[in-house]
């Protein structure tokens, strides 16, 4: 049987130090970053980075040498620099595109843009308005859909109706308040002086005919429950009811009744 | 601009010279044929054809066909020793990447008009939504420039065109799985911003439903731009030594 020996040299030690080393340091720096503060992890990452960089130039300090004055390294130090600066830029030009919001409908029917008929029911909202969404990170795709349209209505009511989201999971009392069942549901409310919601006049988008139709549908719906106007029939002639001050009815809908009641004014 | 110019034509030459190229058309255009017709099929008298689906599917197609045809565009030169003469040669690494990346997106480009014409037979049938085929294509278009750009560091950066074509399948895996991987974790916000950084979460609600948002344009093209420029310094890090 022959009796190999096993050399380890410096070289071998000063390689594996400067890995452990530059390993250490990284996960150290960049732990730092992520969490803000100096934690047990970090401080032994740290240390354990020095402690690696200290033996690898103690056990091959030409290569050591090389590294720090090398032009290699130089370079590569300036490359990763530029290549940063150029993703900042980059990021910085995406999230200017992103607060612009300038995109285009494609679609043949102009399927993504308020129609006319819903353009004249914004123009008939006067009391401010909440489009409540509830969205958990398992549904942020159809959110981002959802809000293509939402933020339209936004605009085009000059800031009447606003729109929120929730995560059911992170609100529960907001979840349990709303009688939330499904994932993506969107609720419209009224919003009182005061800024609250008015919980009474709260209205569930239904979901059956595209986010558009179903969401003016609900507006209207909404705008109607505010006041109506009847007319009755006296005598021979049909007579608007502005003729007999406060003859108006008004239809209020509670929030757990899914069928309008009306209540003489 | 000549020496991009030359490069380019150079590898455009390669490309519809090689069997490899041909075989990845092949697969490409045999996939979104059956996809295509399938998809008519169960359309017809239940809903309007889906004018994105040959995009739809190229979305994903992508992570597996960038690889294939980005592996050898540096990684073959460097290999055989020809990248050394390149680099000798009266033209910048700039040009060479460039020339190089634009030759295989316009190969890319050719293989995505052939499967437009799939719309064009859809006209002779129906009423298709031509601006929302558009919109994806336009789409599909830039985000496949992305992931070709993204092979072209992982070719730069090996000798090997399998191991580069495993890295950028891998990498591109990943920007494609973090969308789904977004839906998991803990809050919306980090959701977001997961599903900001993938090429799929660009696409699959705003080119692929009919819109065309600057947002996304920006978003393709800085990943391309980024993806070159590392490229570029990995080429002109072969003088360094």
């Amino acid at each position: 049987m022959r009796n190999e020996n096993i050399v380890i040299t410096r070289y071998q030690i000063g390689l594996i130090a400067s890995i452990v080393g530059a390993g250490g340091l990284i996960l150290g720096i960049v732990g730092l970053l992520w969490q803000g503060s100096f934690t047990t992890f970090i401080i032994s990452a740290l240390i354990v980075g020095g402690l690696g960089t200290v033996l690898w130039a103690l056990m091959t300090p030409s290569e050591f040498r090389a590294f720090i004055q090398g032009r290699q390294v130089r370079q590569s130090i300036t490359s990763v620099f530029a290549a940063l600066l150029l993703l900042g830029i980059v990021i910085l030009a995406y999230g200017l595109a992103q607060r612009a919001v300038i995109s285009m409908d494609m679609t043949i029917d102009n399927q993504y843009t308020l129609s006319d008929t819903t353009r004249q029911i914004l123009r008939r909202v006067t009391r401010p308005m909440q489009i409540t969404g509830f969205y958990s990170p398992r549904g942020v795709a159809f959110r981002e859909i959802d809000d293509q349209f939402w933020r339209q209505y936004e605009e085009e009511s000059g800031g009447l109706i606003t729109r929120r989201y929730v995560d059911p999971d992170v609100e529960p009392g907001l979840r349990s308040q709303f009688q939330v069942v499904n994932e993506g549901e969107v609720f419209l409310s009224f919003v009182n002086p005061d800024g609250s919601l008015d919980m009474p006049s709260t209205q569930i988008v239904p979901r059956e005919n595209g986010q558009e139709r179903d969401m003016s549908q609900t507006i209207s719906r909404m705008l109607i429950a505010g006041s109506v106007t009847v007319y009755f029939e006296v005598g021979p002639k049909t007579q608007p009811s502005r003729a007999f001050p406060g003859s108006t009815w008004e239809f209020s809908k509670a929030a757990s009744s899914p069928y309008p009641s009306a209540c003489p004014n | 601009m000549s020496g991009t110019w030359y490069i380019f034509r150079r590898e455009v030459i390669q490309y519809l010279t090689s069997p490899l190229a041909y075989t990845v058309a092949f697969a490409i255009l045999v996939i979104t044929g059956f996809l295509f017709v399938g998809d008519l099929t169960t359309a017809l008298t239940t809903r309007p054809v889906n004018a994105a689906v040959v995009p739809s599917f190229l979305a994903f197609g992508m992570v597996v066909f960038a690889p294939i045809l980005t592996m050898r565009l540096l990684a073959e030169e460097s290999r055989e020793g020809t990248l050394e003469l390149l680099l000798t040669a009266p033209i910048s690494d700039t040009q060479i990447v460039l020339g190089k990346f634009l030759g295989a997106w316009f190969y890319y480009t050719i293989v995505l008009m052939i499967t437009f014409s799939y719309q064009i037979i859809l006209l002779t049938i129906t009423r298709p939504d031509l601006g929302h085929a558009i919109s994806a294509y336009l789409g599909i278009w830039l985000y496949g420039g992305a992931t070709l750009a993204v092979g072209m560091i992982f070719s730069a950066l090996s000798e090997n065109q399998i191991v580069a074509a495993f890295l950028t399948f891998a990498t591109l895996l990943l920007l494609w799985f973090a969308e789904y991987a977004a839906q998991i974790v803990g809050t919306v916000e980090l959701a977001q911003i997961i599903r900001q950084l993938t090429l799929g979460g660009h696409f699959s609600s705003s080119f692929g439903v009919g819109i065309v948002r600057l947002e996304d344009i920006v978003y393709y093209a800085g990943i391309m731009v980024v993806a070159l420029f590392i490229a570029i310094r990995m080429v002109e890090s072969q003088r360094w030594r």
